[in-house]
């Protein structure tokens, strides 16, 4: 089952990982630079965002139109995501062309050039995502639910907020990008067909010379009391988020902790769909996840239901979260761990997907797991090792925001920390 | 890449086709149910979207918590899907669980339909239309489908409304059912590593029971609407708008170069829309793209903006159509986008789970079994004469649009 991951120092902190797959037509990378909106200036929230975007526009030796076709001549399929320790700029293309993506980029990332009136198209879109999340509030309530759950610089939006994303201008940017985009701790992942040797010789041609390093990270910290916000808006459901500490990939616990949330919410027979959804259809989406941050983690959990069934939708929520504690059962150990390896193998099919984990383990443990070690770690677990960890860990305390309209007791905007 | 396509009808007229990779880690398998809610009558709006729901609550010998746990026990990622003229049931496990998620999927499509799962799972679709009344974009969508299809069937919303929810019964659904899913009316489609002896065997006994013939169809070509149709909400803060105007249907050949048309006018990074649209932030999305149904075949756009730019982005869109319809497009945009298509085929295709919706889509639509060589290579054939021959050819480019404005002062 397994294969190898090829891996390569640079000599400025740049690690470059490869995954082969022979034969295989596409390619995909994925460019994770350690400049992630946790290190953003209080004063200038959203300038990452700005700063990603821009660089895509042009750069020194190009200009918007030359870069644009330079990209889209190679039938290159790109996205850029802002996380809270990274900016990761993927792509996806036939095999043929990566050396010419990987050119491009190298140009996009150590050469852009920002000229005040791409910063307004830019800062235009950024504040209309910004105001776009009212009209979205299902989106909107995980964004509030996060803010309010991670109280360290991690539980950020990306986007920002407008008063800062307003102000933010062309020498902000070459200032942000000066302090912030530095290669070193920088990831370059590939998957696909490639010959190794000759990508090695690459990334060491385009980036070899980069020097830098970026600032460091403040650690994460996750509220640890009772909390609930309710935001009053004409929504057709009334949208309902908990969140509370869970623990990081880091944490000896952290595997059964991982099989316990596919329990609540893996798939259709997890606890939450069949208590909420199947035994009482207050509910047509619910669902619940462990999501990691750097040494931390936390749980997830949402619900949207029409306004009358809210209370008793958030009720029976926090009850299976809370049943957790009372352990599980062999049965659903076993549907558990076999939703959790089958997909595991699944995501080896997909290049891009192949690209993203390595860039998660690296970012996590500084080293890729194999296929084999992942495994192992599920395998090994008992039901007795799942519900100690249960125990040691159970749901709460509570953080819970909801977005929904007016109901008596909540005035506009009502705040009431518990 | 080695694939091998294979196609048999079994006795009881249901066709099956695979696709075979040997490099494959999985297996994925979908019944491609044709009937949607084009399909449905006036007194049964969202019956067909309501009936694949029910389809998981319970067969002969299956309870609705039976069957979610044994999709789970073999680790599948499984769900099913409805459109105006598609209901899908589709699964992707390992190897090893063929031969279950087989028998789960098959065991589906004669559900027990009973009358308590039909009032729970009720409730459950009156919850997922509220869902989406939170949903701008598809509000908007779907009223302007039923503009532009005025009172053709392709026109009726796939959910039904809380009316029709409310008031349908679970003798109307067995009806439908009855009507409906019948063998020649279904296919069976597996992709990635399986064995194609034992799918057959196992197929063939698992649906000796179904209904046989085929429930047929109107396929009636629609008579497009057109002009400008606008709505207020209290509910949003932006602007959202969708067009449709008429193109070509699956079976034309010509629905090839209409596609990379619509790309190159509105298809993301690089085309006309994003250059003069979205680059310069006048809007938060704009595109366009080309869309075959069952015998009829449409291009189609959407946009999100400011209240105070929705005029302009409204006019830029309207010029740069009427420019796209008139001169065609260049040898280098076509270029592009040709690249961008082929890339994105052969990103889809990498998986046996997408493998399935591209092969099932080429059968339905077209009648063939397409390779994604044959996909690619009908991409790579298109000559910008061929494209600016297919925009002059089209008989009417008038677009039925559909505008969702903000409520003044209806909200912060």
């Amino acid at each position: 089952m397994d294969h190898t991951i090829a891996q390569h120092e640079c000599g400025n902190g740049i690690t470059l990982l490869g995954d082969l797959m022979e034969g295989r037509p596409v390619a995909s990378f994925c460019i994770a630079i350690p400049a992630g909106y946790v290190t953003e200036p209080e004063d200038r929230l959203g300038v990452t965002g700005l700063l990603a975007g821009m660089m895509m526009r042009q750069t020194r030796r190009r200009a918007p139109r030359e870069l644009s076709n330079s990209l889209e001549s190679l039938g290159l399929h790109r996205g850029e995501a802002v996380r809270s320790e990274t900016v990761q700029f993927s792509g996806a293309l036939p095999a043929s062309e990566l050396a010419s993506a990987l050119r491009l980029y190298a140009e996009i990332l150590r050469a852009p050039l920002f000229e005040p009136e791409e910063l307004e198209s830019e800062r235009a879109l950024a504040m209309q995502a910004l105001a776009s999340l009212n009209d979205r509030p299902a989106r909107k309530v995980m964004v509030e639910l996060r803010r309010a759950l991670i109280t360290s610089a991690h539980g950020r939006s990306p986007l920002g907020v407008e008063e800062t994303v307003s102000r933010i201008s062309c020498a902000d940017l070459e200032r942000e990008y000066g302090r912030r985009f530095q290669p070193h701790g920088a990831l370059i992942a590939v998957a696909g067909a490639f010959d190794w040797g000759v990508l090695v010789g690459l990334v060491e041609e385009l980036f070899g010379d980069w020097q830098g390093v970026p600032p460091r990270p403040a650690p994460v910290e996750i509220r640890r009391q009772e909390y609930a916000q309710m935001l009053v808006q004409e929504t057709a459901q009334q949208q309902i988020a908990v969140g509370y500490p869970s623990v990081g990939l880091v944490h000896p616990q952290f595997y059964p902790l991982r099989l316990g949330a596919a329990v609540l919410s893996g798939g259709m027979s997890s606890r939450l769909f069949t208590e909420v959804r199947e035994r009482r259809g207050v509910v047509y989406s619910v669902h619940a996840s462990l999501v990691t941050l750097p040494g931390e983690g936390v749980m997830l959990c949402y619900a949207g239901t029409t306004p009358q069934r809210a209370l008793e939708t958030e009720a029976v929520l926090k009850a299976e979260l809370l049943r957790m504690r009372e352990g599980i059962t062999e049965a659903e150990l076993e549907r558990a761990r076999t939703g959790i390896l089958s997909s595991l193998m699944m995501d080896q099919e997909s290049s891009l997907a192949r690209t993203g984990r390595m860039v998660a383990d690296m970012r996590s443990l500084g080293r890729v797991r194999s296929l084999t070690e992942v495994y192992e770690c599920y395998r090994r677990l008992s039901v007795a090792d799942v519900n100690a960890a249960l125990e040691a860990h159970p749901a709460g305390p509570f953080t819970t925001v909801q977005i929904g309209p007016e109901q008596d007791g909540s005035g506009p905007g009502a705040e009431v920390e518990q | 890449m080695s694939r091998q396509i294979l196609m048999h009808r079994l006795g009881n007229g249901l066709l099956v086709i695979g696709e075979y990779d040997a490099a494959a880690l999985s297996v994925a398998a979908g019944f491609f149910v044709r009937t949607g809610s084009r399909d449905e009558r006036r007194d049964e709006a969202g019956v067909s979207h309501f009936l694949e729901h029910m389809v998981f609550k319970g067969s002969a010998d299956r309870s609705a918590l039976d069957i979610n746990r044994e999709f789970d026990e073999i680790g599948a990622q499984y769900n099913a899907f409805t459109s105006e003229e598609q209901t899908v049931f589709y699964g992707c496990v390992l190897p090893e669980f063929q031969v279950r998620l087989m028998e789960l999927l098959g065991n589906l499509l004669q559900p027990a339909l009973c009358s308590d799962e039909f009032e729970m799972e009720r409730k459950v679709i009156l919850e997922e239309i509220a869902l989406y009344e939170d949903r701008p974009g598809f509000q908007v969508s779907d009223r302007l489908r039923s503009v532009f299809f005025g009172g053709h069937p392709l026109g009726n919303n796939v959910l039904g409304t809380v009316e029709s929810i409310s008031a349908m019964t679970v003798d109307q659904m067995r009806a439908y059912h009855q009507r409906r899913y019948r063998a020649e009316g279904i296919r069976l489609v597996v992709t990635g590593r399986f064995e194609w002896e034992r799918v057959l065997e196992q197929v063939e006994k698992l649906t000796a029971s179904w209904i046989r013939g085929d429930a047929g169809r109107d396929t009636t070509a629609p008579e497009p609407g057109t002009g400008v149709w606008q709505e207020e909400s209290n509910r949003f803060q932006h602007v959202y708008g969708g067009w449709m105007a008429p193109g070509f249907p699956p079976m034309d050949p010509r629905h090839v170069a209409a596609g990379l048309a619509a790309m190159v006018l509105g298809g993301g990074r690089g085309s006309r829309l994003d250059w003069d649209v979205l680059r310069p932030g006048l809007a938060l999305s704009c595109g366009s793209y080309h869309v075959e149904e069952d015998g009829f075949g449409y291009f189609g756009g959407s946009f999100q903006c400011t209240l105070d730019r929705a005029t302009e982005v409204r006019a830029l869109i309207g010029d740069h159509w009427d420019r796209f319809v008139r001169e065609g497009v260049t040898e280098d945009e076509l270029e592009r986008m040709k690249r961008k298509a082929v890339s994105a085929l052969c990103l889809q295709g990498e998986t046996p789970l997408d493998r399935l919706t591209q092969l099932a889509g080429a059968w339905e639509y077209r009648g063939i079994l397409q390779p994604l060589e044959d996909a690619v290579d009908e991409v790579e054939r298109v000559t910008p004469a061929e494209v600016r021959e297919v925009l002059s050819e089209l008989d009417c480019h008038g677009r039925a649009e559909f505008v969702l404005m903000p409520e003044p002062g209806a909200r912060r």
